[in-house]
């Protein structure tokens, strides 16, 4: 409980700030493979019935 | 020693002999209690399985010292704390009717004692009780715990009320965790397993009155560290303000009116907490005229005389930024808070650091509300540019104040800095250039300090500041622009490198920031940090090699793998060292389990970098691969679990990596991709066993749907059998429903480079 008393809500701390970096890492792998692919993200229109 | 002994099956009649202790009416005082006291220390350390056969000998010892007939105080207490103790192991005790009330029944009686270790042992049970056994309490709530627990909430013995306040708070927990399971249960279409009762909503209007009461009971001068029932109201009314969320406001709001002016400053911080702590839960739509209208009020407490009001008013702007900032972001409200704001950051720490966060979440709320054009990055200008430069210059000038280290004031005001600089538009960016300066030459003047370090709270204090600098470099860093990169990149390597030098051995926090740091200087460089890789290669096998220190380690390999994509093929010099590492770490069982599946996703960046280079470790890497792809775990293990799908993520863009690296970017794939052919069959297997497995996760299906489309397009009709079937047609379709765009993309892509070759072979 003591934690939660005037707690700061969207503080980012050390952990988390390594935390991203590693997701931000595994995105731009992401994005690399996509272009290497020819996909956009946004390229997923098409119904599921294929 | 019975922990030792009973989980060895050893001394089996030990529980036996101490339940004969208590019953046993020709028993001393000093004997009950000694046993009682024995029993309670047993069952709060031993694993709650091993006594679970013997609960109802256990409880009934337990229940007989409890008796309000018990004479003997310092008896019932010890009887009192053993139940505590073993509420975890009497489940089944609790699932019949008959001995839950009873044990019900046992308990209440003592939350009446006159003995106040007793009460407060009591009442810390029924706390206790009411998140074990949530789903048995409607029978106890009306007649007796609603009446018990009021009681003690008002008791001017501290440590009463503060149960009293903590059982309502965890039936606040226990109720905004019973919602949301009814709202997965609601959207999957089934019934929830267990149901809320709305224990909290039904006593609002009785608790509210009491909390705001308790509310006005602040010590003048409390230390930071003790908890009391005053904090305690403060928590719990946020807690029934986001478990009972629109209902609170007007139970609250006519205590924040008629006491927001008060002059007794008790009062008024009272007000401003109570208002503070309804911000999140109830619907901002309704909250946010509210708040508009208080706005002006809350600016000007931020100066009160009193700094217990000060902090409060601080930290309600703080929440206010971060949870209605539309109200704030305006015409209106805008400037004057700001003026205020950098006003507060001059008061004292406490104060200052939830100015900061204020600052933190305005920030980013002010980017969010412009429009960034279709063609850029980034916004030309936003609300706070205006203001932008003098914000920065006053953050610096607060992460520089001797009181920095009270009330962690010096890194709130570099997070915020951060922030502001993050979410920066266009027309600051002359201000993000010199702020870059600034911290370039903080950089060096901490490396300086190095050799004046003598004791170990200034060598914290000096690792606390080079890790914060490096973190606020990254964030000014991902700013500049590719033009000006290249002209300040020789000051911060430098800086960097000799940063790793100094803090080699002993700081490995330090160690993790200078290479996240590299890392976006890596990005912003491109290949042109090619410069740099002679120098610090030597550095980055070390970091490589750090097993002890595992996230240094785990930065390391990250930063290979961005080397590798900022570098192409021109980081096939280095490749033979940077393998053998990496492998050597695979095969090192002193190496954090969490690094592996990185590493092997770094093969995957290496081979996409050199391309048919790759070759010469096909072997070793696709050996490698299988055994990794056949790792198992302990299921019953959550940790685990999520180990082992990070691991097949891991296994999975490795071969992603490789199959594309080989295969080019040409027309036609490179013919050596053909060397890889030979292992399509294991990947396919591979893929399937994954989604038979019932805990892969959405990232699992997005990976393997990508490496199903990367083998289809590197060997078409060749592998069409082994795509075209069953479990895989089965993934790609959970793949193409998933929520998840990424998993989506991915999952359709790969049905249509399938159906294409179907196409063009039929």
């Amino acid at each position: 409980r003591f934690s939660q008393y005037k707690v700061k809500g969207n503080v980012l701390d050390q952990a988390e700030r390594r935390k991203r970096m590693l997701d931000a890492q595994k995105k731009q792998r992401f994005d690399y493979l996509s272009y290497l692919r020819n996909v956009a993200e946004d390229d997923w229109t098409e119904d599921d019935n294929e | 020693v019975a922990c030792t002994e009973l989980p060895n099956g050893q001394w089996p009649d030990l529980m036996a002999v101490l339940v004969q202790n208590v019953t046993n009416a020709t028993s001393t005082e000093m004997m009950k209690e000694s046993t009682l006291e024995a029993i309670g220390y047993i069952c709060q350390d031993i694993d709650p399985e091993i006594l679970q056969s013997q609960s109802n000998e256990i409880l009934t010892a337990i229940v007989h010292g409890m008796k309000k007939d018990e004479p003997s105080n310092h008896v019932r207490l010890a009887a009192t704390n053993a139940l505590l103790n073993s509420l975890e192991f009497t489940k089944a005790n609790f699932d019949k009717e008959q001995e839950r009330h009873f044990i019900m029944q046992v308990v209440c009686e003592a939350t009446q004692s006159v003995d106040t270790q007793v009460k407060v042992a009591a009442l810390q049970c029924l706390v206790k009780i009411m998140s074990l056994y949530y789903q048995y309490m409607e029978h106890y709530m009306g007649p007796a715990l609603f009446a018990i627990t009021m009681e003690a909430m008002k008791s001017d013995v501290d440590e009463v009320s503060l149960q009293g306040i903590e059982f309502w708070s965890s039936v606040c927990d226990e109720e905004v965790d019973l919602a949301i399971e009814a709202s997965e249960a609601a959207e999957q279409g089934r019934p929830p397993e267990r149901t809320s009762r709305f224990y909290a909503k039904g006593a609002l209007q009785y608790l509210i009155p009491i909390l705001t009461q308790v509310l006005t009971k602040q010590e003048e001068f409390d230390d930071d560290d003790d908890w009391n029932p005053c904090k305690a109201a403060g928590v719990c009314l946020m807690l029934m303000a986001t478990c009972c969320e629109d209902d609170v406001v007007p139970l609250v709001l006519p205590f924040v009116k008629d006491n927001i002016q008060s002059p007794d400053w008790r009062f008024r911080d009272a007000a401003v907490m109570a208002f503070g702590s309804i911000l999140e839960g109830p619907d901002p739509q309704n909250l946010k005229p509210i708040v508009e209208q208080a706005m002006p009020m809350l600016i000007n407490l931020l100066k009160d005389p009193s700094v217990v009001v000060r902090d409060t008013a601080a930290w309600t702007v703080g929440r206010v930024c971060e949870l209605l900032p539309d109200a704030v972001v305006n015409e209106v409200v805008l400037k004057p808070l700001l003026q205020a704001l950098v006003e507060g950051l001059q008061s004292e720490p406490r104060v200052a650091s939830n100015v900061c966060w204020a600052f933190s979440s305005l920030a980013e709320a002010a980017y969010e509300s412009v429009e960034i054009p279709d063609d850029a990055e980034e916004p030309d200008t936003y609300p706070l540019s205006e203001y932008f430069e003098a914000i920065i210059q006053r953050l610096l000038e607060t992460t520089d104040r001797n009181d920095g280290s009270q009330h962690n004031l010096r890194s709130a005001a570099y997070e915020a800095l951060m922030e502001m600089v993050k979410n920066s538009p266009k027309d600051c960016y002359v201000t993000v250039q010199k702020t870059t300066l600034v911290i370039l030459e903080r950089l060096q003047r901490v490396l300086q300090m190095e050799g004046h370090i003598t004791s170990s709270n200034d060598r914290v204090q000096y690792n606390d500041l080079q890790s914060l600098l490096c973190a606020t470099l990254q964030s000014v860093l991902r700013k500049v622009t590719p033009e000006d990169a290249p002209h300040i990149s020789d000051p911060i390597m430098t800086a960097l490198l000799q940063m790793l030098q100094n803090s080699s051995g002993r700081a490995g926090g330090v160690q993790e920031d200078v290479l996240l740091a590299m890392s976006t200087l890596v990005e912003v460089l491109g290949e042109q940090f090619i410069k740099y890789m002679d120098a610090f290669k030597p550095y980055l096998l070390v970091a490589l090699k750090n097993h002890a220190e595992y996230q240094v380690c785990l930065a390391a390999v990250g930063l290979t793998g961005d080397i590798c994509r900022a570098l192409g093929n021109n980081v096939l010099a280095y490749c033979d060292e940077l393998m053998t590492v990496l492998l050597e770490n695979l095969g090192d069982t002193s190496v954090h389990r969490s690094v592996k599946p990185q590493i092997l996703s770094v093969f995957g960046d290496i081979a996409l970098a050199i391309g048919p280079e790759f070759k010469k470790y096909l072997d070793v890497a696709l050996g490698t691969l299988k055994q990794a792809s056949e790792a198992q775990v302990d299921k019953t293990d959550y940790d685990m679990i999520d180990y082992l799908n990070e691991l097949r993520e891991g296994c999975l863009e490795a071969y992603t990596g490789i199959v594309q690296g080989l295969k080019g970017d040409g027309e036609q794939p490179n013919p050596d991709v053909n060397l890889v052919q030979p292992h399509v069959p294991h990947m396919i297997s591979f893929i399937e066993h994954i989604f038979q497995d019932e805990d892969h996760t959405d990232g699992n299906i997005a990976a393997s749907s990508g490496l199903v489309g990367d083998l289809v397009c590197a060997y078409g009709e060749a592998i069409l059998p082994l795509v075209d079937k069953g479990a895989i047609t089965n993934l790609l379709t959970k793949g193409r429903r998933s929520k998840t765009n990424k998993t989506k993309a991915l999952s359709t892509w790969a049905t249509k480079e399938i159906r294409k070759l179907k196409n063009t072979s039929s």
